[in-house]
């Protein structure tokens, strides 16, 4: 019977000790708190460039620096919605490549075992080393196109191997690596090659070929892919600030020669519709068109483009158009938009030159004849009807004019330079009193290009020589041409004289990212 | 004493091992069939798509003269290993097509496939022009046989489900099919109607008539403008531009393109005006 008395006995503790409260104690366990230190409130690093280090003070109130013990979390807010964990070390090592922008950091600690965490927050701001420059294009020692720049935020630094770390294929023949500047929305950077033209992410100049101009189009014809890569542009930067010609409109030069012309604003965006190398009383078809897109530099409201196969001149007036319009010549003017028989266009360049009114900028052309004469054509490419402003025979004194590599207008003087090899030719134009100029003190290296600057500082009108010797690579000198109407001079500028580069083929300006 | 301390010790064990037994519950109910026919709006997840008692059959959107228009009948219940016949029918109460005008006689039976748990049925139906201007339903019910009964005479929409329009009951024996070929203006269309009823903008006034010019020159399809995704403004003035250049091309050849009123019809970039009423006088 005693087992009864128990399990009664029993029963009751269970159901006496069911109703007890549990007050609870204070027989507190100490916890492992953890403090964060040595976190900045913000870190200033350059995308592409810098990696971000942080390496925080860790005190544990129970536990030494065993790491194994915690989970550690670097969480970056890309965004209102994405957050990023870029790295689950103790201490953070990160390559950035980031947009330029601040971006809120998250550290966490987490004690594995209680789930205890301890938090400590920053701010990452990202700039660009890579928002002002000069933009260069070339080749490299294989023969491939290769694009540097010499960033210029503080100190001048050459950033080099920009096209082969980018994460675009090989390219070969190179044209021009440019910035469009612009309205924020349709800012691109191009990287212009015969075999190739993409457009690159410009915080870190990284690209796919899926960043190419097919992109951009909404055509109703057939086009040929493989001919839709621009090598040419309108407008171009036109200050050292990073202005333009015109934030409305936008036109791009193929390779097999179509051109197109967009209203940004118009059409949502940088897109372009159907080419518009053609005219409208047959626009069936499309006529190749030379890669140079000329127009006032200050202020581009037209364009004007020369047809390859009819040889001539012809003008886009608006943007809104869907053909171009022939321009018509009268008996007595300085030059024909229609070429007479035999006479081709050789090259063609946008300036500053205000000759005859033309406030916005001049363009000269190149021309030469079946029998070898060449001519100088300049004309204001602006509005509706294009101006004629001169025409100029270009002398025999013109040493090898004809084998020109390069030529290069000044805004400021009546003078082309033009580069044989390397050698360098100025050759006055000024009716009457024309002469010619060679500068042997350039050296023996071969030229590879001859820009005048009409983007940084265009009063001065700088002249960008590079050169090319296999055993020093190239070099890039930037020169003023003297004003003395009597003599053409090439005066060196200080500081402006750059080594080691790539064989460069073309510079241009970016002010901002 | 150690007997009774043996038995609670077993007691324990047992209770212990039953304890980790899970117990499934079989599934109670009808084996039948139901009309398994799920949607609801673009921006919701497919699979948070209400269960549905019609569907909508609009052949503007389509495109296409004659469709064979798929319809999921599901089971309750297990799965066989066996085939197993179910049957549909028209549904005369809430029928106003036409057979062999607007719908091919539907085959009578289907079968749910040995170990599924679902099938499509096939209603063939045909894009006549009646119904540009008139709607017609077509009802389908599920008829049992003796391998499946009916599933949800009363079916009670599932609260999780709800991207999109939710019909809280109905009999899933059921399903109606809502056939129309009326073309209401998409939800892109960047036309306008300025003073006077002239048309302006980048595809002026929307018509019928326009919409099937478009898709018949232009390589569009009356889908391409349900969203700024697939009819952007850059796509948008491609098209008006080429629409303009063959209307402009059709003109100068004296055969141009009228709207119902006799009007030109009008896209930005023909060189004429159109307004809404004003029929179009032919010149000797």
């Amino acid at each position: 019977m005693k087992i009864y008395h128990y399990t009664i006995i029993f029963i009751v503790m269970i159901f006496t000790g069911s109703c007890s409260k549990d007050l609870g104690n204070y027989d507190y366990q100490p916890i492992n708190e953890l403090n964060i230190t040595s976190i900045q409130s913000n870190y200033v690093v350059r995308t592409g460039i810098d990696t971000l280090r942080i390496t925080p003070n860790i005190t544990a109130s129970m536990d030494d620096a065993d790491t194994s013990k915690y989970n550690y979390f670097w969480i970056i807010r890309i965004g209102s919605n994405v957050l990023d964990t870029i790295g689950r070390s103790r201490n953070l090592e990160y390559a950035v490549r980031l947009n330029p922008v601040q971006y809120p950091l998250y550290y966490r600690v987490t004690e594995k075992k209680t789930g205890i965490t301890a938090i400590a927050n920053t701010t990452v701001t990202v700039n660009t080393a890579f928002s002002r420059g000069l933009l260069l294009m070339g080749e490299n020692d294989q023969g491939f196109a290769e694009a540097e720049m010499l960033t210029m935020i503080r100190d001048t630094v050459l950033v080099k191997n920009i096209l082969s770390t980018s994460g675009l294929p090989p390219l070969k023949d190179p044209i021009s690596l440019v910035h469009t500047g612009g309205t924020e929305a349709y800012i691109k950077l191009w990287a212009f090659t015969k075999s190739g033209s993409y457009y690159l992410d410009r915080a870190t100049l990284t690209g796919t070929v899926n960043n190419n101009f097919n992109r951009l189009l909404y055509v109703s014809e057939s086009l040929d892919p493989a001919t839709l890569h621009p090598v040419a542009l309108a407008p171009q930067i036109r200050t050292a600030a990073g202005a333009i010609g015109s934030t409305l409109y936008r036109a791009m030069i193929t390779v097999g020669g179509d051109v197109f012309a967009s209203f940004p604003i118009v059409l949502g965006g940088d897109f372009f519709n159907n080419p518009i190398n053609r005219v409208a009383t047959n626009q069936a078809e499309r006529l190749p068109a030379a890669p140079y897109a000329l127009h006032a530099i200050n202020n581009m409201s037209s364009l004007v483009w020369y047809d390859t196969r009819y040889n001539r001149f012809l003008n886009y007036s608006s943007f809104t158009a869907l053909a171009s319009s022939t321009i018509s010549d009268t008996p007595t003017d300085a030059f024909p938009w229609n070429q007479p028989a035999g006479r081709t266009l050789v090259y063609a360049e946008n300036t500053r030159n205000t000759d005859g009114g033309s406030t916005n900028g001049n363009s000269f052309s190149i021309m030469k004849d079946a029998n070898g004469a060449h001519h100088i054509y300049k004309f204001y490419a602006s509005g509706a009807t294009p101006a004629k402003r001169a025409y100029y025979a270009v002398k025999p004194i013109a040493t090898d004019f004809d084998k020109a590599n390069f030529y290069a207008f000044s805004s400021n003087r009546t003078v082309v330079f033009y580069a044989v090899g390397n050698k360098l030719y100025a050759y006055d134009y000024n009716v009457n009193n024309e002469r010619i100029y060679q500068f042997p003190e350039l050296g023996a290296d071969e030229i590879s290009m001859l820009k005048f600057d009409t983007q940084i500082d265009q009063p001065t009108n700088s002249l960008y020589i590079a050169t090319y010797n296999s055993a020093t690579k190239g070099k890039l000198q930037r020169f003023r041409v003297g004003t003395n109407p009597n003599v053409v001079e090439l005066l060196p500028q200080p500081n402006s004289t750059w080594n080691n580069l790539i064989k460069v083929k073309d510079v241009n300006w970016r002010a901002v990212n | 004493m150690k007997r009774l301390i043996i038995y609670v010790l077993f007691l324990n064990l047992f209770i212990s091992l039953t304890a980790c037994k899970k117990e499934m519950m079989e599934y109670e109910g009808r084996e039948g069939v139901y009309f398994a026919v799920q949607h609801g709006t673009s921006t919701a997840a497919a699979n948070r798509w209400p269960y549905q008692p019609f569907s909508d059959v609009e052949f503007v959107r389509i495109g296409a003269p004659d469709i064979e228009l798929p319809i999921k009948v599901a089971i309750t219940g297990p799965t066989k290993d066996y085939d197993r016949t179910f049957k549909v029918a028209i549904n005369q109460d809430s029928t106003t097509a036409l057979p062999n005008q607007h719908y091919e006689p539907i085959k009578e039976e289907w079968i749910i496939p040995k170990g599924a748990i679902s099938t499509i049925i096939k209603i063939k139906l045909k894009r006549t022009p009646d119904l540009e201007i008139t709607p017609v339903t077509l009802g389908l019910k599920l008829i049992p046989t003796d391998q499946l009964s009916l599933s949800f005479p009363e079916w009670d929409a599932i609260p999780s489900l709800n991207g999109g329009t939710v019909v809280p009951k109905f009999d899933a024996s059921l399903h109606t099919l809502r056939i129309n070929d009326i073309m209401v203006q998409p939800a892109i269309w960047r036309g306008s109607i300025q003073a006077g009823n002239r048309e302006g903008g980048v595809f002026g006034a929307f018509s019928r008539e326009k919409m099937e010019f478009f898709i018949a020159n232009c390589g569009v399809t009356y889908e391409d403008f349900s969203s700024d995704a697939t009819m952007p403004i850059v796509r948008s003035i491609l098209l008006s531009r080429d629409a303009a250049a063959i209307l402009k091309a059709l003109f100068d050849a004296k055969t141009p393109i009228l709207e119902k009123d006799g009007r030109l019809m009008w896209v930005e970039g023909v060189p004429w005006t159109s307004n809404i009423g004003v029929p179009w006088v032919r010149t000797p």
